[in-house]
This record gives C-alpha cells, sequence and structure tokens, in this order.
C-alpha cells in the first residue's frame, strides 16, 4: 500500500486526485501548499509526491528542491505552465515527471503508476541473465522471450512493431530514417514508401507510451527520423 | 562730470575741434617748409644759422652756377675763336666726333663751316630728320658698291652705275657655265637691294670689265649703310660720296662718314643751344655771382666780369674775390683751395672744376657772390627769404612734428570713445552709422573729393610754381613775387586739410563705431546682395541650381580660353578645385545617406546617419531620414512592447483558465464513471467533456498563436528531410482520417528534399494543416498531398474537398480566429491556419491558400536548403 502526497492550493483538484488514486489502491495524504507538503513529509514516510507550482507560501519548485535534499522518492510535478521552459526547469530541480494542467486524470494515474513501479523494482530487475535484453527506462524488451515490458507490465505487439522497437531498442539514440527501418525490416528497398512505417510508429507508442502525444521513449526527429530516447 | 569724463561729448567735440587745428598746422608746417628748400635743410640740422650765404643751400646755389659756367666756358673754347662766337670754324667731322674738339682746320677730309652744321640741325630739328640709318634702304636712289682688284671700293648710284651698264663703258662679267642671270637680271636685284657683299660674285657673275676690257672690279652690290640727305657739301668737295670715292682716308667709309656726321650735327646743334643759353645769363651787371676761369697754360682768362679779363693782373682779381661775401678759389692741387663756404666738400668741388672744365691741369677758377646783393638776382630773393622766415624755421618743424604726434595720439583716444558714452556702457550709432557701410563711405569720398578736383585744378597752377621752385635750376628765375604764391597755397593747402579732416573722421569715425557695433559687415550692401542671392540660390529648384552652377563653370573656362590672362587661369583653377571639393563631398554624403538608408532598411532604426559635415541639399535629406528612422524605431518599439504584454497577458490568463479548466474535466470524468443509466444524463456529460477539452485547445492555441506573432519564440535550425517529414506526418494523422473515412493520396519524389528548418515548428505547420483537413473535409472524399521541387523551391500542397461552403476569402482564413462559418459548431480553435501560416514565414517559407468553390488547397513553399549544418 504505497502512501501518496498529493500538494495543490486548489481543494478541489485535490480532492479529484484523491478520487482517483484511492479507486486505485493507493493512500493518498493531503496537503495545501508548499510548507503544509514539507510538514507531512517530516512526520510520514511518503512513497511519491505530486505537487502543483503556482503555490502560496513555498511554491512547487523551491518545495521540491528542499524535498530532494533529504528523500529521493519520486515527484510528478503537476503545473498549468506548459512552457517548455518551465518543464526543464521543474525536471531540473529534481522532478521524476512534469504534467501539464488540465491534465486527463487516467493519465496522472498512469504516471504515477509507472513511477511507483520503477521507484519500488529498482534494483529487483537487474538478474537478467539473457543477454538479449534491452532496457531504456521502464521499458524492456526480451528478445528471447520475444516479450516487451513498460514498468513491469507486459505490452502486445504485433511482429512488425516488435521488429521496428526491438531495432530501435538495440541502437539507442540512434536516429533512423523511415527507409532504413524499411529496408531493414522488410528487406526491400524503399522506393515510393508511404506512411507504413510512421503509422507502425504511431501505434507502437500508443502501446508504450502514456501518452503519445508526448512520448518518453519513441521519440519522433520531425523530419529526420525516430529513435529511442537514451535515458 | 563723472569718472568716464573722456568718454564725454563734451570731451569728444573739444578732441575733434583740437585735431581739427593740429592737422592744420600739420598741413601747413610741412607746406611752409617744402616751400623753402633753404629752411628745413637748415632747421634739421643744430642750431639754424643767421645768414643764407652760411646754408647749405646757398652752398648748393653757388655750386650749381658754378657747375653750368664750367660747361659754358668748355663750350666757348669749341665755339669761339678769340673770345668770340665764330660761325665761320672749320669742323673737323673725326675730330670733333671722336675728341670733341673744333680745331679750325680740316684735317680728316670731312670737314663743315660750323654755321652750316648748326643750320643743318636746326633744320632736323624743325622739319624731322631725312635720313636712314640702319635699313639701307635709301630715300634717294639706291648706292651699288663696286670693289676694285686692289681691295678699294667705289660707290656709284643705280642711275649712274645703269648708264654706265647701258653705255657698255661697264660690263658683268658673267659665270660662265651660264647659271647666272642676265645683266638686266643682275641691275635689277642691285636696284632692289637683294644683293649683299659676297653673295653674288659665285652665283650670278665673275665681276666688272670696263670698255676696253678690263677688269674694273671684282664685286659689287647694294649699299646697305647708313645715308644721309646732304643738305650741304663737305669743305674741299661735292658731297660725302665723292669724297669716300677720291679721299684714300675716306675709301670704303661711306657708311661711317654719314654716322659721324649725323651723330655731330645733333651734338653741335645741342652745344650751340646751350652754350647761347648760358652765354646770355649770369651777364655782368645782371647776377650778384662772378667767376673767372684762367687757363694757365695759355693764358686765357674767361669772366663775366670785365674787370678780371686781364691776365697780368690775376693775382690782384683773386684778391678781389677773397673780398667778396662768399668765395671760392679752385686750383689742381687742394692745397691751393680756398673758400669761406661753410661745410663743403672741397675734394668734390675741385673735381668738378678739373673734369667740367677744359683741362684738368694747369687751371684757376674763382666764383664768389657779393653778399650784400646790390643786384636783385636769385641770390638775394633766397636771402631776404631766409631773412624772412629763416630764425622760425626750427620752430615750425617742431611745431608740425609736435601737432602730428598730438594728432595721431588724439585719433587713438577717438578711435577708443568712439560709440561710447559716459552715461552708460551702451554702444551708441548716429544716424549715419545706420546708413548702409558702402552708401555712407560712397558719400563721404565723394563730399570730399569733388570740392578737391574742382578746387585742386586751380590750385595745382600755383602750386607747380612752387614746386619748380624747389628744383634747382629754374629756382632763380622763378624766385620773384615767389612769397606771395607760397602764401596763397599755404592757406589753400590749410584749408584743404581742414576739410579733409572734417570728412576723415566723419568717416573714420563711423567706420570705427560700426566696427565697434558690428554692423560693418552686417549693414552693408554687399551682404544684402550675397543674402539675396543665396536666398535665391537656396529657393531654387535642384535642376536650376545644377544649370546655373555648370553654366559659371563652363563660363570661366571659356573665358580662360579667350582671355588666357593670369587672373582667369587661377581663377578657373579655383572654380575646378571648388568643384572637386564640391563632388567629393556630395560622394560621400550620398555614400552616408545609401549607407544610413541601407542599414535602416535592414532593421537597424536606430542607426543616425551623420549629418555633420554635409552639404544644405544632404543635410535635410539625411535629417530627414534620421527622424524616419526615429519614427520607425519609435513604432517598432511600441508595437513590439504592446505584442510583449498581450503575449503576457495572455499567458498569465490562460494559466488561470487552467486551474479551474482541470478541475472541470476532472470531474467531468469522476461524473462519466458513475454510470448512469438515463441516456439525458449520458449525453449531458459528453456536452460537458467536449466543450471542455475545446477550452483546452483553445486555451493552449490562443497562448502559442500569440507568441509566434509576437516573435517570442527561437527557433532552432536543422536539414529536415520533408519527404520524411510528410511520411511522418501523414502516419500521426492516418487514425483521424481512417475515422473520418478520408483516403490520402501521396505524391512524393523519390529522393530526399532537404530544407532548412525547425523540425518542431514545422511538424506544427504541418499538423496543424492536417488538422484543418481531417476536421473540415468531407467524408468520404481523398486528401492529396504532393511534394515536388523546382529549381531552388520545394513545394508541399494538401487539397480536400471541404464539407461545408466556404463562403469567405483565403485571407480571412489565415486571420486569427477566423473560421468558416459553419465550422465554428465543431472543435478547433480558429487559429491553426493562422499559427501555420506564421510559423511557416518566421522560417522563410510561403504559406498559401487557395480555395475554388469547395476545392481547398494549402501550399507551402520552402528553398531547398544548401545541405549545411
Amino acid at each position: 500500500m504505497s502512501k501518496i502526497l498529493v500538494c495543490d492550493d486548489d481543494r478541489e483538484i485535490v480532492e479529484a486526485i484523491d478520487i482517483y488514486l484511492s479507486q486505485e489502491g493507493y493512500q493518498v495524504l493531503k496537503a495545501y501548499d508548499g510548507e503544509e507538503a514539507l510538514k507531512v513529509l517530516k512526520s510520514e514516510k511518503v512513497d511519491l509526491l505530486v505537487i502543483d507550482v503556482m503555490m502560496p507560501r513555498l511554491d512547487g519548485i523551491r518545495a521540491t528542491l528542499k524535498i530532494r535534499e533529504e528523500n529521493n522518492m519520486p515527484i510528478i510535478i503537476l503545473s498549468a505552465k506548459s512552457e517548455d521552459a518551465d518543464k526543464i526547469l521543474g525536471l531540473n530541480v529534481g522532478a521524476d515527471d512534469y504534467v501539464t494542467k488540465p491534465f486527463n486524470p487516467l493519465e496522472l494515474v498512469a504516471r504515477v503508476k509507472s513511477q511507483l513501479r520503477r521507484y519500488t523494482q529498482l534494483g529487483s530487475t537487474v538478474d537478467h541473465t539473457s543477454q538479449a535484453v534491452y532496457e531504456v527506462g521502464g521499458l524492456s524488451i526480451n528478445d528471447d522471450l520475444k516479450e516487451v515490458t513498460v514498468d513491469g507490465e507486459p505490452v502486445k505487439l504485433t511482429p512488425i512493431e516488435y521488429n521496428i522497437l526491438l531495432l530501435l531498442m538495440k541502437n539507442q539514440g540512434k536516429v533512423f530514417s523511415i527507409d532504413q527501418i524499411y529496408e531493414s525490416i522488410w528487406n526491400e528497398d524503399a522506393i515510393g514508401v508511404d506512411n507504413t512505417v510512421a503509422v507502425h510508429i504511431r501505434h507502437i507508442r500508443e502501446k508504450i507510451e502514456i501518452n503519445p502525444k508526448e512520448p518518453r521513449y519513441l521519440k519522433v526527429v520531425w523530419g529526420v527520423g525516430y529513435k529511442i530516447e537514451k535515458l | 562730470m563723472n569718472h568716464q569724463w573722456y568718454k564725454s561729448t563734451l570731451a569728444k567735440s573739444i578732441l575733434i575741434v583740437l585735431e581739427h587745428i593740429l592737422l592744420v598746422i600739420v598741413v601747413v608746417s610741412f607746406l611752409w617748409m617744402m616751400s623753402y628748400p633753404a629752411l628745413w635743410r637748415e632747421a634739421l640740422v643744430g642750431e639754424p644759422v643767421k645768414a643764407y650765404e652760411d646754408t647749405t643751400s646757398f652752398n648748393e646755389q653757388l655750386r650749381s652756377c658754378s657747375y653750368e659756367m664750367l660747361n659754358a666756358i668748355g663750350m666757348r673754347e669749341l665755339f669761339e675763336t678769340d673770345g668770340k662766337y665764330d660761325p665761320q670754324k672749320i669742323v673737323d667731322i673725326q675730330t670733333y666726333y671722336n675728341e670733341s674738339k673744333i680745331d679750325n682746320e680740316n684735317v680728316s677730309g670731312l670737314a663743315y663751316r660750323l654755321e652750316e652744321l648748326v643750320e643743318w640741325g636746326a633744320e632736323w630739328h624743325q622739319n624731322g630728320e631725312e635720313s636712314d640709318a640702319d635699313t639701307g634702304k635709301n630715300f634717294g636712289d639706291n648706292i651699288i658698291v663696286c670693289k676694285r682688284p686692289d681691295n678699294t671700293y667705289h660707290y656709284y648710284y643705280y642711275k649712274e652705275f645703269q648708264e654706265l651698264i647701258a653705255s657698255g663703258e661697264l660690263k658683268f662679267v658673267m659665270e660662265s657655265d651660264g647659271q647666272g642671270g642676265t645683266g638686266e637680271s643682275i641691275l635689277n636685284d642691285l636696284r632692289e637691294g637683294n644683293f649683299y657683299e659676297g653673295n653674288s660674285s659665285s652665283t650670278e657673275f665673275k665681276g666688272l670689265q670696263d670698255a676696253e676690257g678690263k677688269i674694273a672690279y671684282i664685286d659689287c652690290w647694294s649699299y646697305d649703310g647708313t645715308w644721309v640727305e646732304e643738305k650741304y657739301k663737305p669743305m674741299d668737295a661735292e658731297s660725302v660720296m665723292e669724297l669716300a670715292n677720291d679721299n684714300p682716308e675716306w675709301n670704303g667709309r661711306l657708311s661711317e662718314a654719314y654716322q659721324m656726321l649725323r651723330d655731330s650735327i645733333y651734338r653741335i646743334n645741342s652745344e650751340v643751344g646751350s652754350y647761347q643759353n648760358l652765354e646770355s645769363f649770369y651777364l655782368e651787371g645782371d647776377t650778384n655771382f662772378a667767376y673767372l676761369y684762367v687757363d694757365t697754360d695759355t693764358k686765357r682768362v674767361y669772366s663775366n666780369r670785365k674787370e678780371f679779363k686781364d691776365y697780368s693782373e690775376l693775382e690782384k682779381d683773386l684778391d678781389k674775390f677773397r673780398k667778396m661775401g662768399r668765395y671760392v678759389v679752385i686750383m689742381p692741387e687742394l692745397a691751393d683751395f680756398e673758400t669761406n663756404l661753410n661745410d663743403i666738400e672741397v675734394a668734390e668741388w675741385r673735381d668738378e672744376v678739373k673734369y667740367s672744365g677744359n683741362k684738368e691741369t694747369g687751371f684757376i677758377y674763382a666764383a664768389g657772390v657779393d653778399t650784400s646783393y646790390p643786384i636783385k638776382d636769385a641770390f638775394y630773393s633766397e636771402s631776404r627769404l631766409y631773412e624772412k622766415y629763416g630764425s622760425s624755421a626750427k620752430e615750425i618743424v617742431w611745431l608740425g612734428i609736435a601737432a602730428g604726434v598730438m594728432a595721431v595720439f588724439i585719433i587713438i583716444w577717438l578711435t577708443i570713445v568712439a560709440g561710447r558714452s559716459d552715461r552708460d556702457d551702451e554702444l551708441h550709432l548716429n544716424a549715419f552709422d545706420r546708413w548702409k557701410t558702402e552708401l555712407a563711405a560712397g558719400c563721404v569720398v565723394a563730399v570730399w573729393i569733388i570740392p578737391i578736383l574742382l578746387f585742386g585744378t586751380s590750385v595745382s597752377y600755383v602750386s607747380s610754381k612752387v614746386y619748380d621752385a624747389y628744383g634747382s635750376v629754374v629756382t632763380y628765375s622763378a624766385g620773384f613775387g615767389l612769397a606771395n604764391q607760397t602764401i596763397s597755397y599755404i592757406v589753400v593747402g590749410g584749408i584743404g586739410a581742414a576739410y579733409t579732416c572734417v570728412m576723415f573722421l566723419t568717416g573714420y569715425l563711423s567706420l570705427v563705431r560700426r566696427i565697434k557695433a558690428g554692423e560693418l559687415w552686417k549693414n552693408s550692401i554687399l551682404r544684402c546682395v550675397c543674402g539675396f542671392v543665396k536666398e535665391i540660390f537656396l529657393n531654387m529648384h535642384a535642376v536650376w541650381k545644377a544649370v546655373v552652377i555648370f553654366g559659371l563653370f563652363v563660363l570661366i573656362h571659356w573665358l580662360v580660353l579667350i582671355s588666357s590672362s593670369a587672373i582667369w587661369v587661377i581663377i578657373m583653377l579655383a572654380a575646378e578645385f571648388a568643384a572637386f571639393v564640391y563632388l567629393v563631398k556630395q560622394a560621400i554624403g550620398k555614400h552616408r545617406i545609401n549607407m544610413g538608408v541601407d542599414k535602416i532598411a535592414k532593421g537597424e532604426v536606430d542607426y543616425k546617419i551623420p549629418v555633420k559635415g554635409l552639404g544644405d541639399d544632404q543635410r535635410i535629406i539625411a535629417e530627414k531620414i534620421n527622424s524616419i528612422g526615429e519614427g520607425l524605431d519609435a513604432a517598432l518599439e511600441k508595437s513590439m512592447k504592446s505584442e510583449r504584454l498581450k503575449t503576457d497577458l495572455i499567458t498569465n490568463v490562460s494559466h488561470d483558465i487552467k486551474t479551474p479548466l482541470t478541475s472541470i474535466i476532472n470531474y467531468v470524468e469522476l461524473l462519466k464513471q458513475e454510470n448512469f443509466e438515463d441516456p439525458k444524463i449520458r449525453r449531458y456529460i459528453e456536452v460537458l467533456e467536449a466543450k471542455s477539452q475545446r477550452l483546452k485547445t483553445l486555451t493552449e492555441d490562443v497562448v502559442e498563436a500569440s507568441k509566434v506573432s509576437s516573435g517570442n519564440i527561437t527557433l532552432e535550425y536543422m536539414n529536415i528531410n520533408l519527404v520524411e517529414m510528410i511520411q511522418q506526418t501523414s502516419g500521426e494523422f492516418e487514425e483521424k482520417f481512417t475515422a473520418r473515412n478520408l483516403k490520402e493520396v501521396m505524391s512524393l519524389p523519390d529522393r530526399e528534399v532537404i530544407i532548412r528548418a525547425d523540425g518542431r515548428r514545422l511538424w506544427r505547420v504541418l499538423a496543424n494543416i492536417y488538422n484543418n483537413a481531417a476536421k473540415y473535409a468531407m467524408e468520404g472524399t481523398r486528401v492529396y498531398a504532393d511534394l515536388y521541387t523546382t529549381g531552388t523551391t520545394a513545394i508541399f500542397s494538401l487539397k480536400n474537398i471541404s464539407d461545408q461552403p466556404l463562403n469567405i476569402s483565403a485571407d480571412e482564413l489565415t486571420e486569427r480566429f477566423i473560421r468558416g462559418d459553419i465550422s465554428r459548431s465543431t472543435e478547433g480553435s480558429g487559429l491553426g491556419l493562422s499559427i501555420a501560416k506564421t510559423l511557416t514565414e518566421m522560417q522563410g517559407g510561403k504559406f498559401d491558400l487557395y480555395l475554388d468553390g469547395d476545392l481547398f488547397r494549402v501550399t507551402i513553399t520552402f528553398p531547398i536548403g544548401t545541405g549545411q549544418n
């Protein structure tokens, strides 16, 4: 039973999040500003923190900085600020994930789950005896078992999707163009290729990403190709 | 009267009056001194002497009398026989010409009576000379010179010569080869004077033979020497030519003889003239001056007094001289010099006698003046004058000098106080000072000069006489009545001086006041004219200005060409230099303005063109451009600021909207989980969900649109393969298209199409376009995506058939918040195309919409990249 601290000055939002997380079986603690969150953290052992940025007294960014001095539990920032600069700032001060308002509650729940799994399973899943296992973040592909897991959850992929993901996972960080992917998967010259590969990629993203529009693992390099982000 | 009394009107008036008086004194004393040379000479040397005979002027007067007398004595020797003028005296021309002597005998053969030569000269003097000095073209007959084999010559007149040839007494001996001309042609040439000594013998003929066939002459030619028309025959001969033919002394010297004759005639004429003049001066009883010149060798005595003419009483006579008021006795030895004159250079006096008189040794000369002045001659009048004024001469000189110094001092004083007053420190100009400078100057000069010219002519007669008295010769004759004339002259001079002083002070002080007030130039007609010309020029059309300047330039050059005088050349060079400077300045100005306009055009709107050193026209242009730049700068600043403010506002507002929106979305989601059975409730929840989602998109798009339009984003350029990009985009939208039963028809080139762009922004552009198609295309139709390249550009177009009729123009579609009317009810902010367009243009591309009925086409064009990273 994980304890999750939700901190936002908007009580209704905290309430809603409480409902969703409780449905998933998490124990939810509530705080309405940064100071309060720090107080709760002192008295209780918390497994994950969801924190807003714009709050009275102590804002989310400063609170995160203070918390990171002692704690290493996952922190998800929840903010109306959606600029790139805001996200970068949040992640840099020690947050593990950044969700912009207005958010889809189910997505938030998914992200919380993902963070918790990674946090709790860290160190326990290192017993890979086989070499045919490729991992990045919570994404893992075991070529021996032909099995793909995201945060420990198995994901079902079609053979072409699997091969594309395997190609990209084997060469993490490297950008593959549509033509390259096509040629290595279909073993044909890529002449007059249409959007087939792009469609497959999108399907893979929908299966392995929490928010396919803002992918964590399989990233689109626009006008160049696709890659698995090296984390 | 306060401490500034020296500025007061009273002081000034007194000074001006004083100045007049002083100037009159200066002028009068100066004129007075000038009128009596004896006086001012004495005035300058120490204590003035009492009597005239002690002055230097007396010495000079005596000396000049002596000098003239000595000259006369020399001439008496020439022209007199036994103490009397002898017109029958024989003048040997050669002797007279060479030694200036007339010995009364014919030595050389060429001689005339004195009388004849004097007559001859007088005639020439009256009627002009009829001779030919140099040209050889004689007035009378041409002269032919013939050379005998023994190198003697014979002169013929041409006619004479021609007759001899005609009668056969002389015959040309022709060149044997017959090359030379005929006898006639030779005669012609001789007449025309074409033959010169030596040039004919070799070419034309060998010589001349006489009737018997003997060679008479070996050569002949035209005479080209001096010639004189002979009014008188020489003694013992018919003509000078006959002399030159027959007299061995003169043979072949015709030209020389004529030359000597000619010179002698002139000389004798002038010498006899002065001899006769001098003889008539200083006659006994006409002068107080007495002289005695004794030739101790010949024992001849010259004197203007009968009592001294006896040589035997020489010593007695000299004693008489010694008893005269003033005297000199001069003998060849300086030791024998005797005088009672003051301060004379004895050697000079002696030398004068020695070289002007007849001989350099063996003479005794005595001169004296009876200082009791029994006869009223020039000595007497000078002496009277000196007696009258001599004692005051020094005082007058000093008075003049002192007055001059005072006058200068007063002028300085007046200069300093001119225009000032003792009442205040202001500068006061009177009515006259306000006249135009040139007008005032002209008035003063005119008023001054007119009376001076009018009276000047009548005065000048008087003055010329006075000034003649100052000269040496006429002094004595003009001496009578001098005093009266002088006084009238001095009076006129004084009046003139006073008048001049009035005019001078008027003009000068006005000038000083003008300068002090800085009005000299400011109030001048010239300045008005200059100003007027400048005004015309400034208001002239630029074209006319250029025409006028060029016209002047050309005119100057034409004038140089025509006149070729140095001053115009200098003006031309100056004009050329000015033109050079002008052109260079214009070029610099043009360059500066060009650069400035360029910079402003390129966006550096705060750039200022330096206006210093620019010409009038260009400065005005530059200033205008600068102010345009300023205006642009200000406008740009303002619009940037307001855009930024807008963006900030929108961003902040969107944050504030998002928080409640979050709650709405969350609670709608919770409602959905409640699994209401009632279809009505489920429908309400659906509407809530859709609208809340739309609100979400709207807030996001508004923020982005405002950021994009205010340029508040940074672009990260990279090489992008447009083919890949379109495939990727197409893949992303595959599902959406399928959902609306749209079929995408892609036509892409086989090779890469690389452009420079920001991948994420370009994705946004393409996503917006595709999104647009996915939302508004008619269900079941095809969407065409075409990419092709033309040379340097890549063109992508997306065509679809609109579901709803489009009643607006393509431009309106990209305006923010504008969409096809009907589509308002569907999702989307209406900002998509606007954002796409702005983003495309930011990345250097072109974004076009094309509507034709229901056909909707978006075209974006990008330059193909150069492949750099």
